[in-house]
């Protein structure tokens, strides 16, 4: 009687393991199809669905949302597909997402993408309809392939052509096979490493010049970094700045005093006045000069007789000897 | 004439076959029920055939996948081993493998057991002492297979799926998770329901054929060993049928 129980017990545990077995392979298809999830429909067309199929996975931004839950035809080029949507995305799509149809792999099944895109906008619901993005045209990208596999062989080609001159022109040949080349790369290397290392000595020396600038040493650093130099600076430039006042005060007054003479002037008063607009002065004034003339003309006579006067003459006689002497150095230098 | 003999004697069969079928059907829901016997087949027919499937269900796993290996490599789809061999095991290869050795190790058993009882009158002592034989030995025994099969089936799919996951990690790294992940993300109920339907016909298959084999035995001890192997053969000749036909209907109605 025990061992029947016992047996019974066996069986009982057998028949439970493999209802087990089943309910866990049930429960993990209906999770990956939404069944014992809550979900939400969304809606997209499309103009060609490439064989999609209801069940198909849908996935957002490359995480399984959902599935597809029918397909129904619109129009003669039209297709609605709804997509059955897991709950804990409604608050993740937005209204602008972007749908589209791929493949689960190269040979995979077809699966429907929803990606975000980056603009803002609500938050999608119930029935929404998603825009739709047509997916690579299969047919259209092995032309596009096809073409540049032909680009691909006519640039062989060339190539083929342009080695096959090279190989043929002694000339090129040479050029790559000569041994100076090499040296002179060399010697160039050589060159621009010693140039390098003057640069980076003259730029350690800059430094060094720098930071004594900066430390304030020398006449430069002085002038940077001194604060009396700084404060002299300052003070010469307020006095620039006190003579710029001072010499516009003096034109202002030199200003005053044409205007005054010329206000003279034309009130017909003062000196100035007198001599430009006054006519009996004139002539009075160019009596004088006359006079001064005549008197001038009259002391170079006097000065001709002195000349020729003995107790004059021997002084004259120096003086010209003295110019002649002088006359002839200038002209030997 | 020897050909229409043989006609002859198919369609007598088939017709035997039939009317003992329904004798079973008509004698299903009648009391007296014999729950016991019922359950004491069970633990025979279903648990102690359980190593024997789960050997073959592993078997099958892990070769399957080693063998689908090589082709899948050369396709660059190696990483769709699991799915492909989750959806292989779970439509068709769990179901009729199972079924198979199941008619081998059951069949042949209830063939022989009931053929043996036959030629030993045992059967026509039970119906002089006022038990109603086929209610206590067909009945029973034939619900049993028909109740077991399916639930061995399910755990030789589950052993079968543990040995490809062995197989995909010989020469590959694929871990517990993403193994399983991949046999369920492929699968789809119009796999499991078909498949889990029609692991009660092939049960019921078995039962009927063993104990009917069984059941009309003669011929002495040389009857019981042709009861026997002839309840195997047509066990089996009609699961690969019956699946034929399970397949149409199925894609008939859209599931295929």
């Amino acid at each position: 009687m025990a061992k029947t129980i016992f047996n019974y017990v066996k069986l009982g545990i057998f028949v439970i393991a493999g209802m087990a077995f089943l309910v866990i392979l049930l429960y993990y298809i209906g999770k990956n199809r939404n069944i014992f999830h809550p979900s939400f429909l969304l809606k997209t067309h499309f103009q060609h669905i490439q064989g999609l199929q209801p069940g198909n996975n849908v996935r957002y931004a490359g995480i399984q949302a959902g599935a597809v839950k029918s397909i129904n035809i619109l129009n003669d080029t039209l297709i609605e597909v709804v997509l059955d949507i897991d709950n804990k995305f409604k608050n993740i799509i937005r209204q602008n997402a972007r749908v589209s149809i791929g493949n689960d792999g190269f040979v995979g099944n077809k699966i429907v993408n929803i990606e975000p895109v980056k603009e803002e906008a609500a938050l999608v619901e119930e029935d929404n309809v998603l825009a739709s993005k047509e997916a690579l045209d299969t047919d259209a990208a092995l032309r596009t392939l096809s073409g540049t596999n032909q680009d691909i062989a006519d640039i062989a080609r060339e190539l083929k052509t342009l080695l096959t001159n090279i190989n043929q022109n002694p000339a090129l040949v040479k050029l790559v096979t000569s041994d100076e080349i090499p040296n002179d790369i060399r010697a160039a290397l050589a060159d621009i490493r010693r140039a390098a290392h003057q640069l980076q000595l003259s730029a350690a020396e800059v430094n060094t010049l720098l930071d004594s600038v900066s430390r304030g040493k020398g006449s430069l650093g002085a002038l940077f970094q001194d604060t009396l130099i700084y404060a002299n600076l300052l003070n010469t430039s307020e006095k620039i700045k006190l003579a710029g006042e001072e010499s516009n005060r003096i034109t202002r007054q030199v200003s005053q005093v044409v205007q005054s003479l010329k206000d003279h002037i034309d009130q017909g008063k003062g000196p100035v006045q007198a001599i430009l607009r006054d006519s009996s002065m004139t002539h009075s004034l160019q009596n004088s000069l006359e006079n001064i003339e005549k008197g001038t003309s009259s002391f170079n006579q006097n000065m001709e007789a002195l000349k020729t006067n003995f107790l004059f003459r021997g002084y004259f006689r120096r003086l010209d000897k003295k110019e002649k002497k002088d006359s002839l150095r200038a002209v030997r230098e | 004439m020897a050909t229409d003999t043989t006609l002859k004697k198919f369609l007598d069969e088939t017709g035997r076959i039939a009317v003992f079928t329904g004798r079973f059907l008509n004698e299903w829901f009648r009391p007296r029920y014999e729950i016991s016997e019922f359950f004491r087949q069970c633990y025979i027919i279903g648990y102690k055939s359980l190593p024997l499937i789960g050997l073959t269900g592993f078997i099958i796993g892990l070769v399957m996948t080693m063998q689908l290996r090589p082709s899948m490599v050369n396709y660059g789809v190696e990483s769709q081993i699991p799915a492909i061999v989750g959806i292989s095991i779970i439509r068709e290869i769990g179901p009729i493998i199972t079924a198979l050795i199941f008619a081998g190790k059951i069949g042949s058993s209830i063939g022989a057991e009931l053929g043996s009882m036959k030629v030993t009158e045992q059967i026509d002592a039970m119906e002089v002492s006022g038990t109603n034989p086929f209610k206590y030995l067909v009945v029973s025994r034939v619900l049993a297979t028909t109740f077991m099969l399916p639930v061995l089936v399910l755990l030789s799919d589950c052993i079968a799926l543990y040995g490809s996951y062995l197989g995909v990690n010989i020469k590959g790294i694929t871990s517990w998770s993403l193994f399983w992940n991949k046999v369920f993300t492929n699968l789809i109920y119009a796999d499991i329901f078909p498949a889990f339907i029609k692991t009660f016909f092939f049960g019921f298959i078995v039962g009927i054929i063993g104990c009917y084999k069984g059941y009309h035995s003669s011929k002495g001890t040389e009857g019981v060993g042709r009861s026997a192997n002839s309840s195997v053969v047509v066990s089996s000749v009609l699961i690969f049928i019956t699946d034929l036909l399970v397949v149409q209907v199925t894609d008939l109605i859209g599931y295929g």
